[in-house]
């Protein structure tokens, strides 16, 4: 195989110096030794009278032919001994376009990216505030038409986002009920009291927990797979099929996945609460030697009805945030593989931010109703 | 030296299946060094499934495929067979640039893996890829969502092509584009076949292509290789498939604007 490595050998003891090269100048053999070849070459002067005799080698590629070309100074040598079969490689170099000229940076660039941020947050509210606008009419249009309401999409959303999502929900609420519960056991029982497990566990459950958990799991799941949903249909061009037959991607697609959050959003609040509170009643049990009966029998009354009703509030509210934001995201990935995985995150991060922002919005403003005196 | 072997690709008793449904049936086929073979067979035929054998991007169920003299599904990954990478370049029916790169980076991206050559280098090879597709140096900024289905195809081939590859599988090159764009396509893979001296595959439906660019012709039919030579020794098969598909009506006037 010593024969296919290429090399070059200098000949001195003509009248003019002759540079011979040998065996395969193509990449494959090339990169190996293309620093040794390219100390060789600059020992080379390439004086006028040199002469490049090329008609021994076994072969030549483009980048042998343009490492020889960077090395001639981007002109043939005056004296250059080729195979015809090469000369076209050596056309196209000198045919070769000069480089497109470097983008300038422009000064002040940090301003301008500092406003573009600013004006693309304005737009995101716009959009999102628009489309909201836009599923409001589309459900205010439902009771002229009863016939064209989704019933099935709607349905297979909720069976999507909430009947698939039981098992996790389920199970990190009761692990955190049973994590919350426990350290409060340990202090509940320095101070003798134990058995406001009952209330505390009861009351912060339902009133914030439970609601706050299920969103944010729903909104990193169902989410996400929302955004990447809907861009995917959007790059492959299903929701402009949909428009051309005259079907609204609107009504038909966005509007059952963010009902259907609705619906399955408080549904799922109640279910990871009730996970949670079991988890409480374990650890009182174990803990607390408080019985399941007992802690049952105090629950209805640590808890007012009122919370009951603010938490299906806030689930809902928490449904429509994260179906609004993950369809806005979703509409907005464009046809590369980058945006997807760029919108699906700002989606999820989006979905998670508004969720808490919404719970602290409810906070605030009910902040006087539902405590026991 | 020796002279290099004239066969590219071997492929020898070549089986598939998937599940219960079996996509070839023993074929054997061979692509000699320099001559441009088209794959042709009904759709579902296996034709793009044949293609991706020979380049071990799926292993068939039986059957030896050899590249270059080299087993293609050898039993232990050796420097030789990773060696053989870089002798073949692939063009992808629908391009397959990776859309998160500028075309610059999409055709640097083979030369910089083999960590061998300097940037300034491989910038310049870049270029003369770009030009040798007849792109301008200034389509290397954009990125593959801002091209047309000719340009994918023209950047896909000038990755396929960084390498200096002596081996070009073309995966439907014609497909997608409209006739002018299409014709020069082939043109441009004729052209720079005769210039770099290339080993052509292509798996292709059209039969422009097939008349203009092709040497050889293999046709697969009912999981068999049912015929492969030149055009006319292919027409001159009286398998039911080849009738209908080079004496159906677009055939058959394609045929006789010909001769």
């Amino acid at each position: 195989m010593a024969s296919e490595a290429p090399g070059l050998t200098l000949d001195q003891d003509g009248k003019s110096p002759r540079i011979r090269l040998t065996g395969q100048w193509v990449l494959r053999h090339l990169s190996g030794s293309i620093n040794k070849l390219r100390r060789q070459l600059a020992r080379c002067k390439s004086d006028p009278q040199t002469i490049w005799d090329l008609e021994s080698i076994d072969g030549l590629d483009s980048t042998g032919a343009l490492l020889l070309w960077r090395h001639w100074g981007r002109r043939r040598p005056a004296q250059l001994r080729l195979r015809t079969e090469y000369e076209p490689l050596f056309q196209r170099l000198e045919q070769m376009p000069a480089p497109a000229p470097a983008l300038k940076r422009k000064p002040l660039e940090w301003v301008a990216r500092l406003g573009a941020a600013m004006l693309s947050a304005a737009t995101h509210l716009r959009e999102l505030v628009a489309l909201l606008g836009q599923l409001t009419l589309d459900i205010l249009s439902f009771p002229a038409r009863p016939d064209r309401i989704p019933w099935r999409e709607i349905s297979a959303n909720i069976y999507k986002s909430g009947g698939r999502a039981l098992l996790i929900t389920g199970l990190v609420g009761l692990l955190i009920g049973i994590v919350m519960s426990y350290l409060s056991a340990l202090q509940l029982r320095l101070l003798g009291g134990e058995r406001f497990i009952v209330n505390l566990m009861g009351l912060s459950v339902t009133r914030e927990l439970g609601p706050l958990l299920a969103a944010i799991l729903i909104a990193g799941r169902s989410g996400s797979s929302i955004t990447a949903e809907l861009g995917v249909m959007r790059l492959t061009q299903e929701l402009d099929a949909l428009a051309t037959m005259g079907i609204s991607p609107f009504k038909r697609v966005l509007l059952p996945k963010v009902l259907a959050l609705a619906i399955t959003m408080p549904l799922l609040a109640f279910w990871t609460m009730a996970a949670a509170i079991f988890g409480g009643m374990l650890v009182a049990q174990s803990e607390l030697n408080i019985t399941f009966g007992q802690f049952l029998s105090d629950l209805p009354g640590a808890i007012p009805i009122v919370t009951y009703w603010i938490a299906l509030a806030k689930s809902i509210a928490f449904g429509v945030v994260i179906g609004l934001v993950s369809c806005h995201f979703g509409l907005r990935i464009k046809p590369n593989t980058e945006s997807l995985g760029y919108e699906t995150t700002n989606a999820v991060v989006t979905a998670i931010t508004l969720v808490i922002l919404t719970d602290a919005i409810f906070a605030v403003g009910l902040r006087d109703i539902g405590w026991q005196e | 030296m020796s002279p290099p072997s004239p066969t590219v690709i071997e492929m020898r008793g070549i089986v598939t299946r998937f599940g219960a449904q079996v996509v070839h049936d023993g074929i054997d086929l061979s692509v000699q060094r320099g001559e441009v073979l088209g794959l042709v067979g009904g759709s579902g035929s296996g034709k793009t499934t044949l293609l991706r054998e020979m380049i071990g991007l799926q292993n068939p169920s039986a059957g030896e495929v050899h590249a270059f003299g080299e087993a293609v599904f050898a039993a232990r990954r050796t420097h030789q067979t990773k060696a053989l990478r870089q002798r073949w370049g692939v063009l992808f029916q629908h391009g397959a640039l990776f859309t998160a790169l500028s075309v610059t980076d999409n055709i640097a991206l083979p030369l910089r893996e083999l960590r061998a050559l300097d940037e300034p280098l491989i910038q310049e090879l870049v270029r003369l890829k770009l030009a040798m597709v007849g792109l301008k140096p200034e389509d290397g900024r954009r990125h593959p969502a801002e091209l047309s289905g000719g340009m994918i195809k023209r950047v896909g081939l000038a990755r396929a092509l960084a390498l200096d590859a002596e081996l070009l599988l073309l995966d439907e090159p014609t497909s997608g584009l409209d006739p002018v764009a299409s014709e020069q396509f082939v043109d441009l893979i004729a052209e720079l076949r005769s210039t770099l001296g290339l080993t052509v595959a292509l798996v292709t439906h059209d039969l422009d292509t097939l008349v203009d660019l092709c040497d050889r012709i293999a046709v697969l039919a009912d999981r068999k290789l049912i015929v492969i030579g030149t055009l006319d020794e292919v027409i001159a098969c009286d398998h039911p498939f080849i009738q209908s598909y080079f004496r159906g009506h677009r055939g058959g006037r394609l045929l006789s604007k010909r001769q």
